[in-house]
């Protein structure tokens, strides 16, 4: 996490409104910079309209007017995107509270002579002070300026039209394409990046097949701002960033034990799973990886407590059906509304977007602890980075909420030197248990399992064996079998 | 500040005689948008009225609009820049600039 403080900062810090997006204003340390510029830049596609808009529409619906002047978008095109996000424009702007200017370039006008932006100024001055508006986003600033067809001259007209809305003291946000490669055109974006307050960088890429949008501050002149990229997907109800400034690894001390469900386990861990603690069970096909999240399940459900089960491997009813041999009843604590399944394909999804419905079931449900089956499922998504990075988030958001996390990996090789850690998140987790495949002497192969990590818990470092019963998992506690090699 | 070289509702201004039935015989029908006193909005509407006393004789009617007092027809006709020529009659374009280029004028006016 890289924030980024000017010198200046703690003389005279600048006003702020909130942008009223999701994770925004933490990025930005509060929000856009009032009566200054903000300057959106990125490549065709990228959400710089979808992202200004947001901020229009949340600012009329407080009852603040607002001005949108739109260089290359229509109207009615504008309306129905917003309304697929369930903001209403037109009824904004029956209220007098939304003003969309369609003001698109006519390409059959001809020129004779000089002229400026004059008209554009008095007409956003005399529609201002008719709404009472202080708030504006010009929409393709680059697209507009380009009747000019003389970069001296827009470079002249930017200046005018930046100074123009300081002076007026207008909270603006401008957008302009990012144009790489064309020294040409380049020299006034750069001008932009000079003259605006505050910038923001958009970018969508497509890594694996899969886009992934990601939002960085460039710049914010007199405030601090956190420096990183951060993933932001559009929904369908609208901006949501999901900044890391979040992501303070400074929990509090695990305190209070619950039982895993499995009495053996229990002894084991020296009393069970802390609550509100991240577990790792890794293990090959048919271990019992799921048997054991499937008895934490019943056993806190039956409690009463509830726990959202993700599965991004299986159906809720193949989860069901394969618990009731090992014995563990999984569907009537789901009638009962204790027990919440989120079966989803990782493939479906981006990661961010994945971890924003994950969220928004969290709220909706507020579970006690989770289930993660599997994480290595989550690779899928896209990268294994990205699938890192939904999970350290999503033990995040756990550590937040206070949820127990147990999550598991399925390792593709019995190898000892598989990844054993997970993708990589051993480090950041409380509980590490590994199942395995092994063979004794006699040719026998056994269950064995080890408790690698378990932070704050004197567990035992031994092998043990077990079995999958029609009772559960059953783990021999006598110690590692002598039949092993 | 509206200035309007022909009002239809007086029939008649000083550069369309009374003696043609203007309503009728009016051939070219143009607003020209300026911005106060800039430089340029005074330039062009030098250039325009020269044009018309020129070239279009008694056949027209011209609307000087000053866009800082009439910001409205300016959104209504999407006019970003001023100052900014629309001629509405016979056939619908907008020139942009000081009109310094009189040719280019005449041109889309189709009189040369």
């Amino acid at each position: 996490m890289a924030l980024n403080n000017s010198p200046a900062d703690n003389k005279r810090p600048i006003k702020k409104i909130s942008t009223g997006i999701s994770g925004l204003d933490e990025v930005l340390q509060g929000g856009f910079p009032q009566n200054r510029t903000t300057l959106i830049k990125g490549a065709a596609g990228t959400g710089k309209t979808v992202l200004g808009l947001e901020f229009l529409y949340r600012s009329a619906l407080q009852g603040e007017p607002v001005i949108f002047i739109s260089f290359e978008e229509r109207a009615d095109a504008l309306r129905e995107n917003a309304l697929a996000a369930g903001w209403d424009l037109q009824a904004l702007e029956e209220k007098g509270s939304f003003f969309l200017w369609e003001a698109k370039i006519d390409h059959s006008t001809e020129t004779s002579g000089e002229f400026s932006i004059e008209s554009l100024l008095a007409a956003i001055k005399g529609k201002a002070e008719q709404m009472s508006c202080k708030r504006i986003l010009i929409d393709a600033v680059d697209v507009f300026l380009r009747i000019f067809q003389d970069p001296v001259k827009e470079k002249q007209e930017l200046y005018k039209l930046h100074d123009w809305l300081t002076e007026q003291k207008f909270t603006a946000i401008l957008t302009t394409k990012k144009i790489l490669n064309q020294s040409e055109n380049t020299f006034y974006y750069e001008i932009l990046d000079y003259m605006a307050d505050c910038v923001i960088l958009l970018d969508l890429r497509v890594i694996h097949q899969v886009s992934t949008r990601r939002l960085r501050i460039i710049k914010y002149r007199g405030s601090g701002f956190y420096s990183n990229e951060y993933p932001y997907i559009i929904t369908h109800q609208g901006n949501v960033i999901m900044p890391i400034t979040e992501m303070k690894l400074t929990h509090k001390p695990l305190k209070k034990k619950i039982s895993s469900g499995n009495p053996d386990l229990d002894i084991l861990l020296g009393g069970g799973y802390y609550r509100g603690s991240s577990i790792l069970i890794s293990g090959p096909t048919g271990s019992g990886k799921t048997t054991l999240a499937a008895t934490f399940s019943h056993s806190t459900c039956s409690q009463g407590n509830r726990m959202f089960f993700i599965s991004f491997e299986e159906s809720e009813e193949a989860i069901i059906e394969a618990m009731v041999s090992p014995g563990i009843d999984l569907s009537h604590l789901k009638e009962k509304g204790n027990l919440q399944f989120h079966t989803i394909l990782p493939e479906a999804l981006v990661a961010e977007e994945h971890l924003w419905r994950i969220l928004q079931k969290i709220e909706q449900f507020n579970p006690h602890h989770i289930v993660v089956d599997a994480i290595s499922a989550c690779q899928r998504m896209s990268t294994e980075a990205a699938a890192f990075d939904f999970l350290v988030r999503l033990i995040n958001i756990c550590k937040q909420h206070k949820l127990t996390c147990l999550m598991i990996n399925q390792l593709q090789s019995n190898e000892y030197q598989a990844d054993i850690s997970g993708i990589g998140i051993s480090s950041i987790v409380d509980t590490l248990i590994r199942l395995q495949y092994i063979e004794n002497n006699k040719k026998q192969v056994l269950r064995d399992l080890l408790i690698l990590k378990s932070r704050g818990i004197h567990h035992s470092n031994q092998h043990y064996l077990y079995s999958i019963t029609d009772n559960g998992i059953q783990i021999d506690r006598s110690g590692k079998e002598k039949g092993v090699d | 500040m509206v200035v309007s070289d022909h009002n239809p509702d007086q029939q008649k201004n000083d550069q369309s005689p009374s003696k043609m039935d203007s309503s009728k015989q009016i051939k070219y029908k143009m607003r020209l948008f300026i911005a106060d006193h800039e430089h340029n909005s005074m330039i062009a509407e030098k250039n325009i009225k020269k044009i018309c006393s020129d070239h279009l004789k008694n056949n027209f009617e011209l609307q000087v609009i000053d866009v800082f007092e009439d910001y409205t027809a300016a959104i209504e006709e999407n006019i970003l820049v001023a100052p900014a020529l629309v001629i509405d009659y016979p056939k619908k374009v907008k020139i942009f600039g000081n009109l310094r280029n009189k040719n280019k004028v005449l041109t889309v006016l189709e009189l040369i």
